[in-house]
C-alpha cells in the first residue's frame, strides 16, 4: 500500500481544523479506507478528546520520535470506524521537540500501511507548522467567512506553494446561510475569489458539532446534521468521487414551514453547483 | 420596525459583506506583496501621475492591486478614463 498524506492547516487558530480532521478522518474510515490522522499540536492536543480516545492514550507522536515505543504502540484505534487510528501530540513538551526530518519519516512509514494519513497542524506558521507541511503531498486549508480567517489562510496558502506542495484544496467552514442572505457575511463565492483555490467542501455553521463534539462523536455519524453530511461529501471528494459542491445556501431551509419539513427530514433541497 | 432600524443602521455603515470584502482585498493585497500600505499607495499614484500624461483619467481609481492566479502575481489595475475628450 501507498498511501498520501495531507496536511489539515489554516493558519489562524479556532476555525474548526481539529474538528474537520476528525469528521474527514473519519468519513474516509467509513469509505474502507486505512486512515492515521496525527495530532501535530504539542502543548495544545485536542484532536484525541473530539475524537472520544483522550482516555486511551498510552503513548504519544514524542514517544515514537525519540524511541520509546514502537509506532504500533502509539495508534490508537478508533472506536467505531474500524480502521481510523490517532496518534496523539504529546501534552507536555513544546513543538520544537520534534524535527521535520522526523515526522517527515513517521509518516513516509505510515504511508506504507495507510491509504491516508492525515497531519491535524498547529496554528500559526512557526516550526509545528513546517514540520507538519513538509511530509505532506496534499493540503487542505480549513477557514471561515471572516475577514482573519481569509487572510491567514492566504498566507498559508502562499507558504504551501512555496514549499513546493501543488494540491492545495479549501475548506470554508461555519457559513451561516441566514447572515448570508442578509448581507452580513461573505458568501463561499467571495472567498473562493479572494483565495483563487478550489474547494473541496462547503461547511454550514451547524450546533450539532459541538454536542458531537461533547460527547466525543464525530459528526459525520449524525445523519440529521448538515456540517456532518457536507464532511462525508468532502471525504468522498478527496476519495476522487465527483460530487458537485453545494451551497449551504441553498440546502438551509428558508421558511418556517421549510424548518418543520427540516426537521421531520423531508424536504431535502435539490442540490445546487457554485 | 426593528427591520427598519437594521436597514438604517446598514445603509449608514454599509452593506457589511460588501465592507468585509474590501477589507480582506485590501489586507490580502499588501501581505501578497509584502509592501507598506504607503508604498502601495505611492505606486498607484505614480502610475496615475504618468497614465495622466497621455490619457484624461477620471478622478476615481476603479481597482488597483496584486491578484493571485494559480501561483503567479499580477498587478491588476483598472483605470476609469474621462469621456468626451
Amino acid at each position: 500500500m501507498s498511501g498520501k498524506t495531507i496536511v489539515m492547516t489554516s493558519g489562524k487558530g479556532g476555525v474548526g481544523k481539529t474538528t474537520a480532521t476528525a469528521n474527514v478522518g473519519t468519513a474516509l474510515a467509513l469509505r474502507s479506507n486505512r486512515v492515521a490522522v496525527i495530532d501535530t499540536d504539542i502543548g495544545l492536543r485536542n484532536l484525541d478528546v473530539v475524537m472520544g480516545l483522550e482516555n486511551r492514550i498510552v503513548y504519544d507522536l514524542v514517544d515514537i520520535v525519540e524511541g520509546r515505543c514502537r509506532l504500533e504502540q502509539a495508534l490508537i484505534r478508533d472506536k467505531h470506524a474500524g480502521e481510523l487510528y490517532l496518534i496523539a501530540a504529546a501534552q507536555t513538551r513544546d513543538k520544537d521537540c520534534i524535527t521535520t526530518q522526523q515526522l517527515v519519516g513517521l509518516c513516509e512509514r505510515l504511508e506504507d500501511d495507510f491509504d491516508y494519513v492525515i497531519v491535524d497542524c498547529p496554528a500559526g506558521i512557526e516550526q509545528g507548522f513546517r514540520n507538519a507541511i513538509a511530509a505532506a503531498q496534499e493540503a487542505l486549508v480549513v477557514t471561515t467567512p471572516e475577514v482573519s480567517a481569509i487572510r491567514d489562510a492566504d498566507r498559508v496558502i502562499g507558504l504551501l506553494q512555496a514549499a513546493e506542495i501543488r494540491d492545495i484544496r479549501l475548506i470554508i467552514n461555519r457559513i451561516k446561510p441566514e447572515m448570508v442572505r442578509q448581507g452580513n457575511m461573505m458568501d463561499a463565492s467571495d472567498v473562493l475569489e479572494m483565495l483563487a483555490v478550489d474547494a473541496v467542501g462547503l461547511v454550514p455553521s451547524d450546533d450539532r458539532v459541538i454536542t458531537s463534539t461533547n460527547s466525543g462523536t464525530p459528526v459525520v455519524y449524525d445523519g440529521q446534521s448538515a456540517s456532518g453530511r457536507e464532511f462525508v461529501r468532502i471525504a468522498a471528494r478527496i476519495d476522487g468521487e465527483h460530487i458537485p459542491l453545494i451551497d449551504p445556501l441553498d440546502e438551509a431551509p428558508t421558511s418556517i414551514m421549510d424548518k418543520v419539513r427540516n426537521i421531520m427530514g423531508i424536504n431535502r433541497k435539490a442540490s445546487a453547483h457554485v | 420596525m426593528f427591520d427598519l432600524l437594521r436597514k438604517n443602521r446598514r445603509h449608514r455603515g454599509g452593506n457589511p459583506r460588501q465592507v468585509a470584502r474590501e477589507r480582506v482585498q485590501s489586507a490580502i493585497r499588501r501581505d501578497r506583496m509584502e509592501v507598506s500600505a504607503p508604498q502601495l499607495t505611492a505606486l498607484r499614484d505614480s502610475m496615475l501621475f504618468t497614465i495622466r500624461e497621455h490619457l484624461p483619467v477620471a478622478p476615481e481609481f476603479t481597482e488597483f492591486g496584486i491578484q493571485r492566479d494559480g501561483d503567479e502575481l499580477f498587478l491588476i489595475s483598472r483605470v476609469r478614463l474621462q469621456q468626451g475628450h
